[in-house]
C-alpha cells in the first residue's frame, strides 16, 4: 500500500541501482469510447435545462363549410443538468520526485492524470447503462460513494416499459420485446425483437416515430460481443443468421462498440445514431471544461510537490425512449 | 487494508524513535509514554496518544519510522472489522485488531473512540477522520 504523499519508502525500487529497468505500467489510454454513445456538447453555464415541444397530432377531415378541428402541440418533459468538478491530485515527496521519479525518466504525470480524468467519464458512461433498469445508483470512487440519479425528463429510468407520454397517451416501451418475452438473450430473435421495440415508438403526440437502430452497445469481449460478429457475418453477406438454410437475412447489419467499462456480460443496448447523438435525444455529455492540468504546486515549508488535474461537465439524458432499446438479457427483467 | 490518507493537510512527515519493531505502512502508532518509544496502537489507544501513521516500512534493524501526523481534518480510508454501515455515519469507533477499526454500530463516547466514520466506501472499507476535538465527556 501507498500513503500520501508519495514517498521514497513507498517505492524503494525506484532508488536500487541493482534494478535497471522501472516500467510504467497502467491501463492504456483509451480512444474516449463515451463520445460514441454519448452525446458530446459543451456549455459555458453551472446549470443547464432543457425542455420541448411536441408536434400536432394529424390533420382530419372536414365536412363542406363545417368548423375545422384543432389541435395544439403538448409542452415536454424538463431536464436539468449542472456542472461537477472531478479532481485529482498526485502529491510527491521532493526526495522521491528528485531521485526516483525524475531520475528513472517516469516523469509522465501529465499523461496519468489525465488518463484518471478520462476514466472518470468511460466509467460513470458505462454505469449508466449497467444500470439502466434502475433510477439512481451508487458510484464508488477512490475513497468515495456517490448516488447517481438516473432519470430522465419523465422521472423514469433509461429502460423502462413504462415511459409516460408528453400527452398522457399509452406509455412507451423501450426495453427489448418481442410480444411475448422482454430483455431477450442477444441473437438473431434478439436483435429482431430490438427492431420490433423500436419500430414501436411514438411522438409525443402518439405519431409513429420508428427508430432506426444501427448501432450495438455491448461488454468487451462479452457473449455478447461474439455472437454480435458472428451473426454479422452471416448478415453482411445477405444471408439468414444461425441457419443452414438460404433465406435471406431480415435485418440490417448494425455497428459493434464493445465498452471496457461495462460489467453485465449479457447486457446489450442498441440505438439509432441519428437521434440518440444528437441535444434533443439520447445519452448527453455536457462539458464547460475539458482535461486541464493544474500548474504545479509547490508547498514551500515541505518542498511537497503536487500535480493535479480536473475536468468539470455532467451526464444525464432528458429522452431515450425513442432512440435506445435496452435489454439485460436474462429473458426477465424490466 | 490499514490507514490509507486520501485527503490532507501539508503539514509535512515526522520522525519517532523505535524500537526493534517492523512497521508497514498504514500503521496506526501510538506513543509509549514509559518506552519513550512509538509502538502499535491498541483497542485503549486514546486520540491523545496516538503518533501517526506510518508511511515508510520499517525492519527491526530501523531505530525511527517516518510518520504523518493526525491533523485535523484529514480523511483516511480504513477497514473495518464488521461489515461497514453508512448508517454508521458520525460514529466514533475504537482501534480494531489487524489495522481495522472496531466499528460496533455504536458510538464510543469515550476518549478510545478515536475514529469517527464519515462515510461507507465497500463492504469492510470506510472513510472517515480521526477525532481530535474534544469529545465532551
Amino acid at each position: 500500500m501507498t500513503n500520501t504523499p508519495f514517498v521514497l519508502g513507498s517505492a524503494v525500487d525506484l532508488t536500487n541501482k541493482a534494478i535497471q529497468n522501472i516500467f510504467k505500467k497502467e491501463a492504456d489510454k483509451l480512444d474516449p469510447q463515451f463520445k460514441k454513445f454519448f452525446n458530446f456538447r459543451t456549455t459555458t453555464d453551472l446549470y443547464e435545462k432543457d425542455s420541448s415541444l411536441t408536434g400536432l397530432y394529424e390533420a382530419e377531415f372536414t365536412s363542406e363549410n363545417a368548423e375545422i378541428m384543432e389541435d395544439a402541440p403538448v409542452q415536454g418533459y424538463d431536464q436539468s443538468y449542472t456542472q461537477q468538478s472531478v479532481d485529482i491530485i498526485v502529491p510527491f515527496s521532493y526526495m522521491v520526485w528528485k531521485f526516483g521519479i525524475k531520475k528513472r525518466a517516469l516523469t509522465n504525470i501529465s499523461t496519468q492524470i489525465l488518463n484518471a480524468l478520462n476514466r472518470k467519464k468511460e466509467r460513470l458512461a458505462a454505469e449508466r447503462l449497467t444500470n439502466c433498469f434502475s433510477t439512481s445508483w451508487t458510484h464508488s470512487g477512490s475513497g468515495k460513494q456517490t448516488s447517481i440519479a438516473n432519470v430522465g425528463g419523465d422521472a423514469v429510468e433509461p429502460a423502462s416499459t413504462a415511459h409516460t407520454r408528453e400527452d398522457g397517451g399509452t406509455n412507451m416501451n423501450n426495453v427489448v420485446y418481442d410480444g411475448t418475452t422482454y430483455s431477450l438473450p442477444f441473437d438473431y430473435a434478439g436483435y429482431k425483437a430490438a427492431i420490433r421495440t423500436a419500430s414501436l415508438m411514438v411522438d409525443g403526440r402518439g405519431n409513429p416515430m420508428p427508430a432506426n437502430l444501427d448501432t450495438l452497445v455491448c461488454k468487451k469481449g462479452s457473449s455478447v460481443a461474439f455472437k454480435a460478429k458472428e451473426i454479422l457475418g452471416a448478415i453482411k453477406n445477405g444471408k439468414i443468421p444461425e441457419s443452414f438454410d438460404n433465406d435471406g437475412t431480415g435485418v440490417p447489419a448494425f455497428k459493434v462498440i464493445e465498452l471496457d467499462y461495462l460489467t453485465n456480460d449479457a447486457y446489450w443496448f442498441m440505438f439509432d445514431s441519428t437521434r440518440a447523438l444528437t441535444d434533443e435525444y439520447g445519452f448527453q455529455h455536457i462539458e464547460s471544461e475539458s482535461n486541464n492540468l493544474d500548474p504545479v504546486n509547490v508547498v514551500y515549508k515541505t518542498r511537497e510537490m503536487q500535480f493535479a488535474g480536473h475536468t468539470i461537465f455532467q451526464q444525464g439524458f432528458n429522452d431515450v425512449a425513442r432512440c435506445w432499446v435496452f435489454s439485460a438479457g436474462d429473458s426477465a427483467t424490466t | 487494508m490499514a490507514f490509507k490518507r486520501i485527503k490532507g493537510s501539508d503539514r509535512g512527515l515526522i520522525e519517532r524513535t523505535i524500537s526493534s519493531t517492523a512497521f508497514s505502512v498504514g500503521d496506526l502508532l501510538q506513543y509509549s509514554r514509559t518506552g519513550a518509544v512509538v509502538e502499535t496502537a491498541s483497542a485503549t489507544s486514546e486520540i491523545d496518544n496516538l503518533a501517526g501513521v506510518v508511511v515508510k516500512a520499517t525492519t527491526t534493524a530501523d531505530t525511527v519510522v517516518l510518520l504523518q501526523r493526525i491533523m485535523p481534518g484529514d480523511v483516511y480510508e480504513v477497514d473495518t472489522l464488521n461489515a461497514a454501515n453508512a448508517s454508521h455515519n458520525y460514529m466514533r469507533c475504537i482501534w480494531g485488531a489487524g489495522q481495522t477499526i472496531n466499528n460496533t454500530g455504536t458510538d464510543v463516547v469515550g476518549d478510545t473512540g478515536l475514529f469517527m466514520q464519515t462515510g461507507k466506501t465497500g463492504t469492510n472499507k470506510v472513510v472517515g477522520e480521526f477525532v481530535t476535538g474534544s469529545h465532551g465527556d
